[in-house]
């Protein structure tokens, strides 16, 4: 008889041990932290961080459960970012995720112990990586594409009167001089004017876009720079008002009331950029996983700026937008 | 006749230790074989049934896996064949005769439809580049660049499609070149370059299990999609791996065997499976990490093998229950049969199992009981001859004492007067025959004295008193006793010293000695006689060897009987009555010593009496040999001798006055009394008969006449008797007694020992022959 108690209860805790030990390991909630570039109230910010959400969920993640994300917002210069980092280590995150070149520059002396994903723009030549196929670091990510050609044919396809292009720059964002340079490239075929715009200040951009609109036939083109995303408004606004046919390379000008925008989607990448943080936290190292580039690309329109420019779209055009915004 | 029960007792109880062994055998015996008989079955139908379950499970998992393998390979050929498709609905419209702005439209379109095209070239039937859209860089127009070469374009214009080698774009995307041809060769070709990273999402999207991995290899054995991209990023080439080389030798059976994972192979056994895709010649690998394919084997194995160890136990236990059950009721009779064995005729053996077993219990009951039954009936005949033997010996030492007692009283009287005689016979030829009287004289005294000695073995009036001494004190003694009668008889006497002590009797061993020392001198014509000690162990062996003509195995057991003799060679007796031995036997008895002979007729024989030793610590004070005193405390003291018998008055009267004393002799106490009033002093010691006349008993005359005198006046008795119960009386009385004949130097030592002590006379010391 005894021998029986002590069989049975001898193999029930042979077969809950593993439960037990299973549902141990579940119980550890695990910390993320995220450095945003738009402040919270903006809507691209939302779009952003919901992608983000939504592909750690995809993955299995219960924020709030097993997970907890913690969520930087606001544009800002490097010293607001270095602080926002060194508040973001207090809590002891286990990887850290930094939309923008200088967010990523604030948290690469973090990322020597902490994992870090940047979504960023020239990883390489920032000193991010070593190479996109192996980043040989505590850092990887995603990065954009320099789209300046392509932006130059699709504003000369819309407006084939413009005939003298400013392209707004930062002069500290290195790839929008890569911009640049595709810009410059793609002009002399179009037989195009380009012209660099270096601006940093508010009152520069005002300069600029009155002095791109002092001759006639002019047009825009905006890559991708955190500050020119941060006044967008201010842009599309003068853009409009002197009356600018522009290509962005942001969905959010467009948005904003833009002409048209063409570059890669951001909240994919922070969905994909959700599947890398996924991948660290079950423990792969960050030196293993490869930088990546967006492999699609959107073609925006906004239909109303288009009318007020007068710009007509053919129906061709209109046929290949991934987006009309009306 | 106790010898042979205990015995037998003896044989059961080496019985019993085996049997206790047997006993254990029978259980254990019982329980291994219900045991082996339940759980052989068990077991091997157990263990079939695992290895059938996980056969079964194995190959059902293959299936599984062959088909997730299928699946996700669909998926992926699905996947190209869309763009395939697309592709060759552009490769249909470039028949009409389009401007370029709408052959640009068509293939900026095909982008924008597949996302995984970057690049798209249309190229005509001569293999030249018309158009180029990018989407990436500015859109080429009429180019010119001659592709005729290209292996994209001839292969397409060949067989109407082709797939290109996957390569890598700055390192970090795989593309791939897919080529179609039109339906005519005017046509030319569309060449698109496709960006594999699309697959990257399907295959990591494929779900294997919990834990399992699809990707795909291209026909040379790279890896171009894994849910690890690092992996393929690091053009990873797996043709080495044993499962990719079956794959691509084409071999799509089911591998059965785990092997080790491609994704991570220092960790993990897979189970790996694949299967083709089929339009760029991929392969798609699925496996499952052994271990967790096999866990649910591995825990119905567990289960299993729970409930087999469970089911084991429990048949164990009810095996053991049930031989217990068996083997009790057999036990109980083994018991039984063991307590019977040891005599316990009584005990009855209780089994109530309602068979055979019951039936063999109550057969050893009435076997039992039958025992129970002449073992009584033999005791009961045992008691019987006892008590007979005891009655006969009694008989025969009473019929001693009386016949010895009517022969001591003139025997008495003869030594008494023959010590008369001594002092008044002159001539020497009187002299001579005096001796040859008093020979005849003391040889007789010997005679009744065995008798005697006899007679007190058998009333168990003797009791020995056990000191520790040195042996070597009784061998000095038995060396100068016989000294002299070997030298007459001209044998060699040796007497072996020996330093050993041991623990007996002193007197009554030198009479045992003295004895069979008598015999052997006696028995022995030539040669000699040696007495020695030796040791063994505990005990000491006093031997006496002779070379006489020993005694002859027939009657060894009779030599001790009385008055046995062997006759000797020419038939004639050679003295004494045949009474030593019984007394030495009787003697050894007594002391519990035992006696030893051996002999061959012819060369002699060995007697040896079995002493136990004893340390040599103890003072030890020899009992000094009796020597007769003599003295004079006799003179003038007053003795009063009741005897009626006048002719024993007459020669102890003359006797004690020979020595000095003034004597009233007297028939019996109221003569005696009569006598000593007419003295007028009191007498100083009284020596009585016991048998007196009319019945009366010289303890009686004794007690009459000291309470008639009125003082306690030292007295001892002579007694012819020699019944045992007398003897039981004199030690109960107190008073010494002597036996008739009595030695006249005996009696003077008596009568000066009680005249010198008269003060302190102890009666209770027994007087030793």
């Amino acid at each position: 008889m005894k021998r029986r108690a002590f069989l049975t209860a001898f193999a029930s805790a042979a077969v809950s041990l593993p439960f037990a030990a299973g549902a141990q390991q579940a119980r550890r909630v695990r910390h993320v932290g995220v450095l945003m570039l738009y402040p919270e109230s903006d809507p691209e910010g939302q779009l952003r961080a919901r992608a983000f959400r939504e592909g750690l969920e995809e993955r299995g993640w219960v924020i709030g459960r097993n997970l907890q994300i913690d969520f930087h917002w606001g544009v800002g210069d490097l010293e607001w970012t270095s602080s926002a980092v060194a508040e973001m280590v207090k809590r002891a995150p286990e990887v850290l995720l930094a939309n923008s070149a200088q967010a990523a520059r604030a948290a690469q002396p973090a990322s020597r112990t902490i994992p870090t994903v940047f979504i960023a723009g020239d990883p390489m030549t920032q000193g991010f990586v070593q190479s996109l196929a192996q980043p040989g670091g505590n850092m990887t990510g995603f990065t954009a594409l320099n789209l300046g050609s392509k932006s130059l044919e699709l504003l000369k396809e819309m407006a084939p009167p413009v005939a003298r292009v400013a392209v707004l720059i930062n002069p500290d964002n290195l790839s929008n001089m890569a911009d640049t340079r595709l810009a410059a490239v793609a002009a002399e075929k179009l037989a195009v004017e380009a012209v660099a715009a270096p601006i940093r200040t508010v009152p520069e951009v005002e300069a600029a876009m009155e002095m791109i609109a002092s001759k006639p036939n002019g047009g825009l083109i905006v890559p991708a720079d955190p500050f020119l995303a941060g006044h967008r408004k201010l842009i599309v606004g003068l853009a409009a008002r002197y009356r600018l046919p522009a290509v962005y390379a942001q969905r959010s000008f467009v948005v904003d009331g833009g002409l048209a925008s063409y570059g890669a989607s951001i909240p994919a990448l922070f969905r994909q950029a959700a599947g890398y943080v996924d991948q660290i936290l079950r423990g792969e190292k960050a030196a293993n996983l490869p930088v990546q580039r967006p492999t699609t690309f959107e073609l925006v329109i906004n239909l109303r700026a288009a009318n007020a420019l007068g710009v007509g779209l053919t129906p061709q055009l209109l046929a290949l937008a991934n987006e009309l915004i009306e | 006749m106790n010898d042979r029960f205990p015995a037998a007792g003896a044989d059961i109880e080496i019985g019993a230790e085996s049997s206790a062994r047997v006993r254990r055998r029978l259980l254990g015996k019982y329980v291994r074989l219900l045991v082996a008989v339940v759980s052989v079955p068990l077991l091997s139908i157990g263990a079939f049934g695992i290895w059938s379950s996980y056969q079964d499970h194995k190959s059902a998992l293959m299936r599984l896996q062959h088909e997730q393998a299928e699946a996700a390979a669909a998926k992926i050929g699905q996947f190209i064949s869309e763009i395939e498709g697309q592709i060759r609905l552009v490769t249909q419209l470039s028949n009409s005769a389009s401007t370029t702005q709408q052959r640009r439209f068509e293939l900026r379109l095909l982008q924008r439809q597949v996302p995984a095209i970057t690049e798209v070239v249309q190229v005509d039937g001569d293999g030249r580049e018309q158009l180029k859209v990018s989407r990436l860089a500015i859109d080429e127009i009429n180019t010119g660049t001659d592709l005729s070469q290209e292996p994209k374009f001839v292969i397409a214009m060949a067989t109407k499609v082709y797939y290109g080698p996957v390569y890598f774009q700055d390192e970090s995307e795989p593309y791939m070149t897919l080529a179609l041809a039109g339906p005519r060769r005017s046509g030319g070709v569309v060449i698109a370059e496709v960006n594999l990273k699309f697959i990257w999402e399907i295959v990591s999207r494929i779900k294997v299990g919990e834990t399992g991995r699809a990707f795909v290899v291209d026909a040379d054995g790279r890896l171009i999609a894994h849910p690890n991209s690092a992996l393929v990023l690091r053009n990873t080439d797996l043709s080495r791996f044993p499962q990719v080389q079956r794959a691509l030798r084409g071999d799509h059976g089911i591998a059965p065997e785990p092997v080790r994972s491609v994704s991570d192979p220092l960790n993990s056994e897979v189970l790996t499976s694949h299967a083709a895709i089929t339009p760029p010649g991929w392969l798609m690998f699925v496996e499952l990490p052994a271990k967790e394919a096999f866990a649910p084997i591995y825990s119905s194995l567990l289960v299993t093998g729970v409930v087999l160890f469970a089911g084991l136990s429990l048949a164990v236990f009810a095996s053991f229950v049930l031989a217990r059950r068996m083997v009790t009721p057999i036990r109980a009779l083994q018991a039984g049969a063991a307590r019977i064995g040891g005599g316990a005729f009584n005990q009855r053996i209780e089994i109530a199992t309602g068979d055979e077993l019951e039936a063999l219990g109550r057969r050893f009951n009435s076997m039992a009981a039958q025992l129970e039954h002449s073992y009584q009936t033999l005791e009961r005949k045992v008691d019987e001859r006892t008590h007979q033997l005891k009655v006969a010996n009694l008989a025969k030492s009473r019929f001693l004492a009386a016949a010895s007692h009517d022969l001591r009283q003139p025997l008495h009287a003869l030594g008494l007067f023959v010590a008369q005689l001594e002092g008044k016979v002159e001539s020497a030829e009187g002299a001579e025959i005096l001796v040859r009287i008093n020979a005849a004289v003391d040889a007789m005294n010997e005679l009744f004295n065995a008798l005697l000695d006899i007679s007190k073995l058998d009333a168990e009036v003797i009791k020995p008193s056990l000191t520790k001494f040195p042996i070597q004190t009784l061998l000095r003694r038995l060396e100068t006793t016989f000294a002299e009668s070997a030298r007459e008889k001209e044998l060699l006497l040796r007497v072996v010293p020996s330093t050993a002590w041991v623990c007996s009797d002193f007197i009554l061993l030198e009479r045992i000695m003295m004895n069979l020392a008598s015999n052997a001198v006696r028995c022995t014509d030539c040669g000699g006689v040696v007495i020695g000690a030796r040791r063994r162990g505990d005990t000491l062996r006093l031997e006496i060897w002779d070379s006489g003509s020993g005694i002859p195995d027939s009657q060894l057991q009779n030599i001790f009987a009385e008055f046995y003799q062997i006759a000797g060679p020419q038939g004639d007796r050679r003295g004494g009555l045949g009474l030593g031995l019984s007394i030495v036997q009787r003697l050894c008895s007594l002391l519990d010593h035992r006696i030893e002979v051996t002999s061959i007729p012819g060369k002699g024989s060995r007697f040896a009496i079995l002493v136990p030793l004893a340390s040599a610590d103890v003072a030890f004070i020899e009992p000094k040999a009796r020597a007769p005193i003599i003295d004079e405390p006799c003179r003038g003291k007053q003795v009063v001798v009741i005897d009626n018998d006048a002719l024993v008055l007459e020669g102890m009267r003359w006797l004690l006055a020979s020595w000095g004393c003034h004597v009233v002799t007297a028939p019996d106490d109221r003569a005696a009394l009569t006598a000593v009033a007419k003295l007028g002093r009191l007498p100083d010691l009284i020596i009585s008969d016991y048998r007196l006349s009319e019945g009366s008993t010289g303890f009686e005359a004794v007690a009459q006449l000291r309470s008639a005198l009125g003082t306690a006046i030292p007295a001892f008795l002579i007694s012819g008797d020699t019944a045992p119960e007398r003897l039981h009386e004199a030690a109960a009385s107190g008073f010494q007694l002597l036996h008739k004949p009595v030695q006249p130097n005996a009696l003077r030592a008596i009568v000066s020992h009680f005249l010198k002590n008269d003060a302190n006379v102890s009666c209770d010391a027994e007087m030793k022959i």
